[in-house]
């Protein structure tokens, strides 16, 4: 049975817990050998029924350092480290300066966080990658940019300027596409899908975070009623900036309709 | 740390926890609670929303199994040499009843070097970057080493006296043990003395006068 998790929920104390499926994995993977939960860990598919959830990962690899097993730390470590800079490739932007050089000091930082675990150090960090690992990372990941940024104070400033309007017609079906994406829509035509996914994930930052909270969550562009959460008052901005990027990021999307 | 940002932290770790509770990714009622329970948090919980969406969307393609590149490779190499660093500082300032920060400096100091900051340091110590890695990897007997070159590389690497002491004192590093592909972990050699390093680094003779006669 996995060792419980430590940390602890400030309002009420209690203790983090992980999900019921990732408690049950670690509990297979627990009496599984070395050989096969490294060549579990190598599966990037995550359909794969063999795949093994970097929660779980988290925790083999801190079992192993607990019990100082080296050999088990030493196969298995890198290969969440491996996963963990695939992510960064595709997260930290090339054009941040010294871009490379970012990536490694993120991931020197993730392993230095596995060294002081359990020591006098550790803030129970690793807790909560063991209870949601891409959103724990993520954070872990943008503190760390967010920094580099601010150094060099290169700030990404969205065009918000009323007369900024698109001309190009919205394509409906993208729309409609667009409303599909969280699941709640009948998805046959998969290579549309795909490619409207991918266009979303390039879009500007602005556009496309526009985009998923009023398309994706549902949220309203704005509101007149005081107090209500909008997807311009989560982007603190006005409900006509909202307007323009969600009009920007649209038309980009709906170039896909007439390219598919 | 100070008492507040710590206080602020810890509601933000509570805030993202809650988050987390919400699959694939939450919907806008979820969302509005969570930023009315937490309106300090709005901007960061708004940020990891958009960011569990996008990984929602990202299950649904099909993953391409990527080769590790090369730069993953020297990444996850360069993390795991620094992971072993910082465990063998812990270890030691166990050992020693020696503060982790203290030992850790120098082990932080080393890992951060690149390639050419490690020619730097060698230049700058009159020696190679030969040299500088069997300092970095402590394959050099302490108790070999003249006072008057630890001080200079206390020096060098902005590190405490005492740091540079405790971080010598310990057993040789294997750099990057993690990534040996045997089932066998790679032994380490005897740590060789002072001059036997000095003379086996493939420094000039000047260079070798020069440290031998510190």
């Amino acid at each position: 049975m996995a060792q419980p998790l430590s940390k602890t929920k400030e309002d009420d104390g209690t203790r983090y817990t992980r999900f019921p499926e990732v408690e049950a994995a670690i509990d297979i993977a627990l009496c599984q050998d070395l050989e096969t939960i490294s060549q579990r860990a190598r599966i990037r598919n995550s359909k794969s029924p063999q795949h093994m959830t970097s929660e779980c990962l988290v925790h083999l690899i801190r079992h192993a350092r607990r019990g100082s097993d080296d050999h088990a730390l030493n196969t298995l470590l890198p290969l969440l480290l491996e996963r963990c800079h695939a992510n960064l490739n595709k997260k930290v932007d090339k054009d941040i300066p010294n871009a490379a050089m970012v990536r490694r000091d993120i991931l020197r930082d993730l392993s230095a966080l596995f060294a002081i675990d359990g020591s006098s150090d550790d803030k129970l960090a690793l807790d909560f990658f063991e209870v949601r690992f891409n959103l724990a990372f993520a954070r872990f990941r943008d503190d760390r940019v967010g920094k580099v940024i601010a150094q060099h104070a290169r700030e990404v400033e969205f065009p918000s300027s009323p007369g900024d309007t698109v001309e190009q017609e919205i394509d409906n079906e993208v729309v409609v596409r667009l409303a599909d994406l969280n699941g709640s829509g009948d998805l046959d035509e998969g290579l549309f899908r795909k490619q409207v996914i991918e266009a979303v994930k390039a879009l500007p930052t602005g556009e496309r975070d526009a985009v998923l909270l009023v398309h994706y969550h549902g949220f309203q562009i704005g509101s007149d009623m005081p107090g209500e959460v909008t997807a311009a008052t989560l982007c603190n901005v006005d409900r006509r900036t909202i307007q323009n990027r969600l009009t920007r990021g649209l038309a980009k999307l709906s170039k896909l309709r007439e390219q598919a | 740390m100070n008492t507040d940002s710590t206080m602020v932290r810890t509601r933000l770790d509570d805030a993202l926890y809650a988050l987390s509770q919400a699959r694939p990714a939450p919907d806008a009622a979820a969302l509005e609670k969570l930023v009315r329970l937490y309106p300090e948090h709005a901007r960061e919980l708004t940020t990891f929303a958009i960011e569990l969406a996008l990984d929602a969307l990202d299950d649904d393609v099909d993953c391409v199994v990527e080769t590790p590149s090369a730069e993953t490779n020297a990444a996850v190499l360069d993390a795991m040499s620094h992971f072993h660093n910082q465990l063998y500082s812990i270890q030691q300032a166990k050992e020693h009843n020696v503060k982790p920060d203290i030992a850790a400096s120098v082990a932080n100091s080393f890992a951060a070097l690149d390639r050419q900051e490690m020619r730097s340091l060698g230049t700058r110590l009159h020696a190679n970057t030969v040299f500088v890695m069997k300092l970095r990897d402590r394959l050099i007997a302490a108790d070999t080493m003249p006072i008057g070159f630890k001080q200079r590389l206390a020096e060098e690497i902005r590190a405490p006296f005492e740091a540079v002491l405790a971080y010598f004192s310990g057993g040789s590093i294997v750099s990057a043990p993690a990534y040996y592909r045997s089932d066998q972990k790679p032994q380490v050699g005897e740590k060789q003395s002072f001059e036997e390093a000095v003379r086996s680094s493939g420094l000039t003779s000047e260079q070798q006068s020069y440290l031998l006669s510190l």
